[in-house]
C-alpha cells in the first residue's frame, strides 16, 4: 500500500502537520512584521509549502483565539476592500521561539539518528 | 452552488459561534475571493461549507439556542430517569440472581455437603434400572459405585407403587424394580451404577457425572449437566426448547439421551 493511502500515515501527517503549520505561520508573521490570508498564501506557496485556504483561514482564526496573534481590518489606499492583518502577539513571539528551539532541537536529534551506524 | 449560495450556506454552518466571530469569518472569505477575482469558485478554494465551518467550530465554545438548550436538558433529566430505572432492574437483578444462586457449586463432588455421615441422607439398596419423577422440584443428580440410592430432601420422598412399602420396612430391604418420585421438593441425590430413566416436569435437574446410561425427558424444565471430565454419547431431540452445544463421542461408554420440550438443556 503507498503511503498517501495508508489511513494511519494519514492521520500521523495530520497531526505533524498541524504543529508544523502553526509554526510556519508564527515564523512567517515574525518575518514579515503583519500579514493578510492572501498574502500568507503567496508566501508559503513561494516557499514550497502546501496549503490551502480551506486550512489556513481556520488555522489563523484558532490561533487568534489562542492569543497567538492579534488582527487588525485595513482598507489599502490601492485594493478596495478590507484585509485582516494578522501579527504575532506576544505570547505567540515567546510561544514561536520556544517551538522554534524545539523543532530544531528534534530535527538535531533526527539527523543524529539517521547518521547511527 | 455559487459563490452567494456557498457564503449562506457557511454563515448557517457557523451559528453556533458568536456574531461577531461569525462575521469576522464571513468578511475574511469575501475579502480572499475578492483578491482572486470573482470568478473564482469559493467550494473549489476552500471545500465544502459544512467541512470548513467544522474547522472553525474545533475547539469553539458553541452557543446553543434556547430551544436546544431545552431539549438538552429535558435530554439530560431523562437519560437520569433511564439511569435510575437502570439502576434499579440491576440491584433487583443481582438481589434475585443472589437469592436463587444455588447454595453450592453442585459440580464439586466433594463438596462437604454432600457428606454421607449427615444424619440428612436417607439410604434406600438398589440393584436395578431406576425411574425418576421430577414434579416440579429442583434435584441435583450423583452417581456412585454402590448398589443403593442416597437422598437428601427437604420434604419428604415418595415412592409409587409396592416400592413404598419396601421402603417403610426397614429402609434396607432390596428393592428390584420401581420408582421414586420427588413432588415440590428440592433434593441431593445419589444414584446407583445402573440405567436411570428421569421424567422432569417443570422442574430444575442437574446431572453431575453420570456413570451409567441415562435417559432424560423434559417437560417445561431446566437441565444442567456437569460433565467433570467424563465422556458421552449424547442424543438429544429438543423441540420448542434452548439447547448448548455438547460434544457427543461415539465410543463413550455412557450415553444420554435427552427428549426435551418447551426446556433448556445447558452446561452446569
Amino acid at each position: 500500500m503507498a503511503p498517501m493511502e495508508n489511513i494511519t500515515y494519514q492521520k500521523w501527517l495530520s497531526q505533524f502537520r498541524k504543529g508544523y503549520l502553526e509554526l510556519c505561520v508564527l515564523v512567517a508573521l515574525r518575518q514579515r512584521k503583519s500579514s493578510y490570508g492572501f498574502e500568507l498564501l503567496q508566501t508559503f506557496e513561494n516557499a514550497g509549502l502546501e496549503i490551502n485556504e480551506g486550512t489556513l483561514y481556520p488555522l489563523l482564526n484558532r490561533m487568534q483565539k489562542n492569543g497567538w496573534l492579534t488582527s487588525r481590518w485595513e482598507t489599502p489606499v490601492d485594493s478596495g476592500h478590507p484585509r485582516r492583518f494578522y501579527q504575532l502577539s506576544k505570547e505567540g513571539k515567546t510561544l514561536m521561539s520556544a517551538m522554534l528551539t524545539a523543532y530544531q532541537d528534534h530535527e538535531h536529534t533526527l539527523t543524529q539518528l539517521k547518521e547511527l551506524k | 452552488m455559487n459563490n452567494q449560495q456557498y457564503m449562506k450556506a457557511l454563515e448557517k454552518a457557523l451559528m453556533g459561534l458568536d456574531k461577531k466571530s461569525r462575521e469576522e469569518i464571513l468578511m475574511e472569505i469575501r475579502s480572499h475571493i475578492e483578491e482572486l477575482g470573482e470568478d473564482q469558485s469559493l467550494g473549489d478554494r476552500f471545500g465544502p461549507a459544512s467541512e470548513l465551518a467544522q474547522k472553525y467550530l474545533e475547539g469553539e465554545q458553541v452557543v446553543v439556542p434556547l430551544t436546544k438548550r431545552a431539549a438538552k436538558v429535558g435530554g439530560k433529566i431523562m437519560s437520569g430517569v433511564g439511569l435510575t430505572i437502570l439502576l434499579f432492574v440491576l440491584i433487583v437483578g443481582i438481589t434475585t440472581w443472589w437469592l436463587s444462586a444455588d447454595e453450592f457449586n453442585y459440580a464439586d463432588e466433594n463438596a462437604p455437603e454432600l457428606a454421607v455421615n449427615s444424619s440428612n441422607w436417607k439410604d434406600l439398596p438398589w440393584s436395578s434400572p431406576i425411574h425418576i419423577n421430577v414434579d416440579q422440584s429442583e434435584v441435583v443428580f450423583y452417581w456412585h459405585d454402590e448398589q443403593s440410592m442416597r437422598w437428601n430432601c427437604k420434604r419428604d420422598v415418595t415412592f409409587p407403587e409396592a416400592v413404598e412399602s419396601d421402603v417403610e420396612q426397614s429402609g434396607s430391604d432390596q428393592v428390584d424394580s420401581g420408582k421414586i418420585e420427588f413432588r415440590q421438593n428440592s433434593c441431593l441425590v445419589f444414584l446407583p451404577n445402573q440405567p436411570s430413566v428421569i421424567d422432569s416436569k417443570q422442574g430444575g435437574v442437574v446431572i453431575v457425572r453420570p456413570i451409567h446410561d441415562t435417559s432424560i425427558n423434559l417437560d417445561q424444565s431446566g437441565l444442567r449437566i456437569a460433565e467433570n471430565g467424563g465422556e458421552y454419547h449424547y442424543e438429544i431431540a429438543a423441540p420448542i426448547s434452548k439447547v448448548e452445544a455438547f460434544v457427543s463421542n461415539e465410543n463413550a461408554k455412557t450415553s444420554i439421551v435427552i427428549n426435551a420440550k418447551q426446556s433448556s438443556v445447558s452446561h452446569y
